[in-house]
């Protein structure tokens, strides 16, 4: 102590003696050594201290495996209530009370589950149940931490918790985005019956990316009833019908027709654009007027949507409009319009060789590029 | 005399003294940033499971671009990487930047192209494209090669914009490693901002003596070339810290060359990469920011924390250093270009924080430091220094960029902790003590060469070997 308090003493003194610039640099380079110690000491303890963890885990991680492994085994071969039993029982050996091993087990059957399909992966659900591990995804479901709370929603949706499909549906309007998706896609998951009910209160956006997990849930789960989605058509959230104008598209429900032309009118330029792409992809003669009556009205980026459509529908009826686009100075509806007739079949291919041989070099390019 | 060495005494001690202190400041403040960032991204992105999204149909799609000038001996194992990225709606569209050697025959050969009619809307111009080739194969319909007289990779990088049929562009380089999952997380950020993306970039690392299987990145390890090793903390030091950071204000100036998603529309309204400059990639930025405030349209830049591209780093002085010299060149060229963005409210954090940043200190830095090594020189020969003052001060400069270094691992250790083997992370933490004697003074040299070869007008891009992945 004496030693610590004489050296305080010998640098303070040292330091009073130095002009004031030095002087401030002296403190920050005492306060950048002092940092720099406590800064490495954590490097290394925090290695430290992982390669440990990793060791133990390591360790009660093969002896959980083993037991899984038996499980999954014994499943095959023996009564499966005795095999549940057998497994549990086993379990119940380790030192489960530990919370990093109970952890490590609630982790090891969530990734088996993860890897398994069919009777597998719902004896792995009894196991889960009977060994009281959904009482971890509820307690994480209510935990302050956003991390938390999505990572027991993400586990709830694995393991199918329907028990827990209350806690969930709290959590769909979440001032969170991240909390929000979540809980909406598992929300979906979970309940296969009335599951979309929600996006008629929904008032937050759907951003493009939550759009995007949505969608690839909705298209991939098999749903016990599939709602039509032009219901949602006219909210007053763009996002919602953007949403489920991909559904719509995506389930080719063709009822939406009507509701599609309505919307070409949308002040949402993507709304429109979306509109006019399902058309195209419904074939929709019925939308062929309206989509030509949309065209002056509407940006190069949307001249080139409609055209497309109109490729799509072919009906025969717009081949002087095309012909008409093929001459316009905009390369994209120029090259669209050209792709456009040649989906006509014979009828617009013949319309192309006549302009060929009056058109420009860079519409000639076109020609010959869609008609290679 | 002794009032000229008064001056430059005073000059040394208040100047460049403060100077000093409020470039560290800055690091503090970048510092204390991106652990913010970091912390947000990792908060937000670690429940993410892409797995599923990977093969999407919905996913938006992107147009890969990858110049190619004279990439005989790899570029066809690189295209065959890129042909196999995790990712569902994308093409691949490679530039033969009018290769001296047989890159074109070695494409033609190995993916079996044929030479197709195309007409290509020529939104930027460029060297005259002499053919665009497609696969016969159906399971290659994806890849699209032009073939076009030598203009640069600047020019190269715009002949694959004209192409390009999708609305999102992937500028790569042909030589570097791409993660297979790294086109999602890059796409990622266009979909989940809510105001309008123009550009999101990954982190680099340094692939140097790491195992590559078929254009694939296997196994990560220390490059075993001290050279090498030091680059790898320099890029740590810069993408975790330095553009994450700016990233959180939206104050980015640069998205590396190597790979930098972009939005196609803008890109070709700002006029496509710059020819004039060998810093084309920070001038594009530069110039997409510009549009964006003179139209006054919201937007963002993002930078992604995770490791997606890999490239192998000059392991030997003449390459290390003819790259520093292009990099210092492409710097202050695109400085100069938007002069007139310096300290201008109408550009926001770009006019007044990023684009003073990198001029104050990105450029101004390493010439004040040289001219401040040469003040010292000549002091110490006139037996003008004061040694226990000057000790201090340079134990202060020293023991700040320890603890900024320090920091820097712990940043990766926290996060993506790519070197797993503690023998590494050892090796790492040494260098930052090493760094300021060895590797520091290279660069030093390098970027004031850099400068003095600006202003003789040098142009070139230096000729860049490599090794190749091992």
């Amino acid at each position: 102590m004496e030693t610590f308090s004489f050296s305080a003493t010998f640098i303070l003194g040292f330091l009073d003696e130095l002009p004031p610039r030095v002087y401030l640099a002296s403190w920050i380079l005492l306060i950048c050594l002092a940092l720099f110690c406590l800064l490495g000491i954590f490097l290394i303890s925090k290695r430290m201290i992982s390669n440990y963890m990793q060791r133990r885990d390591r360790y009660w991680n093969a002896q959980i495996v083993e037991i899984m492994t038996q499980f999954m085994v014994r499943m095959d071969n023996a009564d499966p209530a005795d095999s549940l039993r057998k497994t549990v029982h086993e379990f119940e050996q380790l030192p489960f009370k530990k919370a990093y091993i109970r952890q490590l087990l609630y982790k090891q059957v969530i990734n088996y589950h993860r890897n398994f399909t069919g009777n597998s992966a719902d004896k792995l659900r009894d196991l889960f149940r009977k060994l009281k591990l959904d009482s971890l995804t509820e307690q994480k479901l209510k935990s302050w931490d956003s991390s938390t709370k999505i990572a027991g929603i993400l586990e709830a949706a694995e393991m199918q918790l329907e028990n827990l499909s209350p806690v969930i549906e709290r959590l769909i309007h979440s001032k969170s985005s991240e909390i929000r998706i979540e809980a909406q896609t598992t929300y979906i998951y979970l309940n296969k019956h009335h599951s979309f009910h929600f996006l008629k209160e929904l008032n937050e956006p759907i951003l493009e990316w939550h759009q995007l997990i949505l969608l690839n849930l909705i298209t991939h789960i098999k749903l016990k009833e599939l709602p039509l989605f032009s219901t949602w058509l006219n909210s007053s959230n763009s996002s919602v019908v953007e949403l489920c104008l991909k559904l719509v598209l995506h389930f080719q429900q063709f009822e939406a027709q009507d509701k599609l032309i309505q919307l070409l009118e949308h002040p949402d330029v993507k709304i429109q654009s979306l509109s006019i792409k399902i058309l195209g992809e419904f074939e929709a003669v019925k939308a062929e007027e309206s989509l030509v009556e949309r065209y002056a009205l509407v940006d190069d980026k949307l001249k080139v949507e409609i055209i497309h459509a109109l490729g799509r529908i072919a009906s025969g009826k717009q081949l002087n409009f095309l012909l008409e686009a093929v001459k316009s100075p905009v390369f994209e509806i120029a090259f669209e319009a050209t792709q456009a007739l040649q989906n006509h079949g014979e009828p617009g291919i013949s319309e192309l060789r006549k302009a060929y041989l009056l058109a420009p070099t860079i519409t000639k390019e076109m020609i010959e590029q869609v008609l290679a | 005399m002794k009032i000229l060495i008064d001056y430059i005494q005073l000059f040394f001690q208040e100047f460049i003294f403060y100077y000093a202190l409020a470039v560290m400041f800055s690091y503090v403040i970048i510092a204390l940033l991106s652990a913010w960032e970091m912390r947000r991204y990792l908060h937000k992105n670690t429940p993410t499971d892409y797995r599923n999204l990977l093969v999407s149909e919905f996913a938006p799609s992107v147009s890969i671009i990858a110049p190619a000038y004279n990439e005989e001996p790899n570029i066809v194992d690189n295209v065959r990487s890129l042909l196999s990225l995790h990712y569902n709606n994308y093409e691949v569209v490679v530039v033969n930047d009018g290769s001296k050697d047989d890159t074109l025959r070695q494409l033609i050969m190995a993916f079996e192209l044929v030479k197709v009619d195309f007409a290509i809307n020529t939104r930027i111009k460029t060297e005259s494209v002499r053919g665009i080739y497609r696969s016969e194969s159906k399971a290659l319909e994806r890849l699209v090669v032009i073939d076009k007289k030598n203009g640069g990779k600047a020019d190269a990088l715009n002949a694959g914009i004209n192409v390009a049929k999708n609305d999102l562009i992937l500028c790569i380089d042909a030589d570097c490693i791409i993660e297979p999952d790294a086109v999602l997380k890059l796409v990622k950020p266009f979909m989940d901002e809510p105001v309008r993306v123009i550009g999101a970039g990954g982190v680099v690392r340094i692939a140097n003596s790491c195992e590559v299987q078929h254009g694939r990145l296997v196994k990560v390890h220390m490059p075993d070339n001290l050279l090498s090793r030091f680059q790898v903390l320099e890029y740590l030091r810069g993408f975790l810290m330095g553009r994450l950071a700016w990233s959180r204000i939206n104050g980015l100036l640069i998205v590396s060359g190597a790979l930098g998603l972009f939005d196609k529309d803008i890109v070709i309204k700002c006029g496509g990469y710059s020819t004039k400059t060998v810093g084309e990639d920070m001038e594009l930025i530069i110039r997409m920011r510009k549009y964006m405030h003179k139209h006054k349209l919201p937007y963002k830049l993002v930078y992604t924390p995770e490791p997606l591209c890999w490239t192998e780093a000059p392991a030997n002085l003449n390459v290390l250093g003819r790259q520093r010299n292009r990099w210092s060149r492409g710097t202050l060229e695109s400085l100069l270009m938007h002069k007139d963005i310096l300290f201008n409210p109408k550009y926001g954090t770009l006019g007044m924080l990023s684009f003073p940043y990198w001029l104050l200190v990105e450029w101004l830095g390493p010439i004040l430091e040289f001219i401040g090594l040469i003040i010292l020189v000549t002091l110490i020969a006139l037996g003008l220094v004061h040694w226990t003052y000057s000790l201090i001060l340079f134990a202060m400069v020293y023991a700040f960029v320890l603890v900024i270094s320090t920091l820097t691992i712990i940043y990766e250790e926290l996060s993506y902790r790519q070197y797993t083997s503690g023998r590494d992370l050892i090796k790492l933490w040494i260098l930052s003590f090493l760094e300021p004697f060895i590797y520091h003074p290279l660069i030093l040299y390098w970027e004031i060469k850099g400068n003095f070869d600006f202003l003789t007008g040098k142009k070139a891009w230096g000729k860049m070997s490599r090794n190749g992945f091992r």
